[in-house]
């Protein structure tokens, strides 16, 4: 780690000194509010169900449907004969991620503040150094668990219906439905039954994260110095300071060659987001009904039993 | 803090495994309410966010009433199905039905009707299994009976077969 405090000008004493942490983290709020305001990593939904391509997926829903009708011609097929419900799987991967190609402004060697060194002298930060002081705990944050949308902006997060308290939808295309057997459709009058008869119990919707309140970082609370052309120190102004860390924040969880890209996965026990992804499904063991035409006699075993959760996917985020 | 932190309606496992615990939350700005499935991990951070919300043991409280409302809904319905069938099954219109039904089938015959000619091979089954058809010789009958596309046709066989038929009608 080399996390620096950055020398700032005081204006009460006309004199530099360290930034303290509290000035240090009004620029990592900033970078989460530039982030939040243009990300450079994005998720879109796809129409087909696996058009997606998120690390951990496909995450799967499965339902019961009923097993193969049964006949005979001279008496029905026993209970134990007949073919018992089976299952049905469907896959869903609808989510892309794209990473954005940034080309940030490159360090000439007096790009970045300036700090004080043990040894008493004033040097330039390297990218290095900036990374670890302002960017990589600015990554942290945006991966870390929901908390707001001052610390996640930008960010995604799953929710169960079409709106959700600051964030946005992003499609109104679930990313993921729940389906169990609708055992209303089966009737023994119509054996045999269309096996596969589902009906929809909930779906799950990805939701960008709002871009909360705009840090009070001004030119004189926050602007750290630097070494400007002439070989001065001067402090930065407060449009170059904003440019740059909205540059670096985007590059960096977009392209980090420091396991700091933002990435998001299923199931890969990284940081959740959002609602649990629940799976569930009829638990019986078959309702065996019967029915006889002419001398077609019909067995057959519908979906039955009480709804359980089978599986909790989850939609998570990490740095990588 | 967790999305449905502070507001947290009514929290219950979705599992015997217990494993998942639906959260149902009142999100303000949406001016709804919401589901939220969380997984039971001791370290995951929504477990623990509603563990400050609700103890586990109000979630399993809250899971038992819940089983409880729904057996009593489902002897509700049970006992309102019940209680309906006498108000339906009345046995002078049932009789009436059926000799509607029975005078029909053999007078009107119609094999493209669905439930006469399911009726009438479950008479001939019926028939069949009748001792004296069972111990006859008589394989032409035997065929006619099985044959037949009418319940006359099965009758007359029947009648045949177990030695009913009139002299002069076999004439």
């Amino acid at each position: 780690m080399a996390a620096r405090d950055p020398l700032i000008y005081d204006a009460t004493v006309n004199n530099p000194r360290r930034m303290t942490d509290a000035e240090i983290a009004l620029s990592v709020s900033y970078c989460i509010y530039a982030y939040a305001g243009n990300p450079s990593v994005t998720l879109t939904v796809e129409s087909s169900a696996t058009g997606g391509s998120l690390t951990g997926g496909a995450i799967t829903d499965t339902r019961k449907s009923a097993g193969a009708t049964s006949t005979s011609n001279t008496a029905f097929v026993a209970e134990g004969s007949t073919e018992e419900p089976q299952t049905v799987t469907v896959s869903y991967n609808r989510i892309t991620q794209t990473n954005a190609s940034i080309s940030p402004t490159a360090d000439g060697g007096r790009l970045w503040p300036v700090y004080l060194t043990s040894g008493g002298n004033i040097q330039a930060m390297n990218l290095t150094d900036i990374k670890d002081t302002f960017l990589h705990p600015a990554i942290d944050l945006l991966v870390s668990a929901f908390s707001d949308k001052e610390n996640q902006g930008g960010t995604y997060t799953v929710g169960t219906a079409t709106t959700l308290s600051n964030c946005t939808l992003v499609s109104s295309n679930p990313i993921f439905t729940d389906t169990r057997a609708d055992t209303d459709e089966y009737s023994s009058s119509g054996i045999p039954e269309t096996a596969d008869q589902p009906t929809t119990i909930g779906n799950f919707f990805l939701f960008k994260i709002d871009q909360g309140a705009e840090p009070n970082l001004t030119q004189d609370n926050g602007c750290p110095l630097f070494i400007n052309s002439d070989g001065n120190l001067q402090t930065f102004p407060l449009a170059d300071w904003q440019g740059y860390l909205t540059e670096w924040i985007r590059e960096t969880a977009s392209e980090s060659a420091n396991n700091h890209k933002i990435r998001y996965v299923y199931n890969q026990s990284a940081t959740q987001r959002g609602s649990g992804i629940v799976n569930t499904i009829l638990d019986g063991s078959g309702n065996y009904q019967t029915r006889q035409v002419s001398d077609d006699y019909r067995s057959q075993e519908f979906p039955n039993g009480s709804a359980t959760t089978a599986a909790t996917h989850k939609f998570e985020i990490q740095k990588h | 803090m967790a999305e449905f932190s502070g507001k947290v309606i009514e929290a219950y496992f979705t599992n015997n495994q217990k494993d998942t615990i639906a959260v149902i939350w009142r999100d303000d700005e949406a001016k709804a309410n919401s589901e939220f499935f969380v997984s039971v991990e001791p370290d995951g951070h929504y477990f623990k966010a509603l563990l400050e919300e609700i103890p586990l043991e109000e979630i399993e409280e809250q899971t038992n009433k819940r089983a409880e409302v729904y057996m009593q809904e489902l002897k509700r319905l049970v006992k309102r199905w019940s209680l309906s069938e006498p108000k339906d099954w009345d046995p002078a219109q049932i009789d009436r039905m059926m000799h509607n039904k029975m005078s029909t089938f053999i007078k009107s015959f119609d094999p493209k009707e669905k439930s006469q000619s399911e009726t009438l091979f479950r008479i001939k089954l019926d028939l069949f299994e009748d001792e004296r058809v069972k111990n006859s010789k008589n394989a032409d009958e035997k065929s006619k009976l099985r044959k037949a596309e009418d319940p006359l046709e099965a009758f007359m066989a029947f009648a045949v077969l177990i030695g009913k038929l009139g002299k002069r009608t076999r004439k």
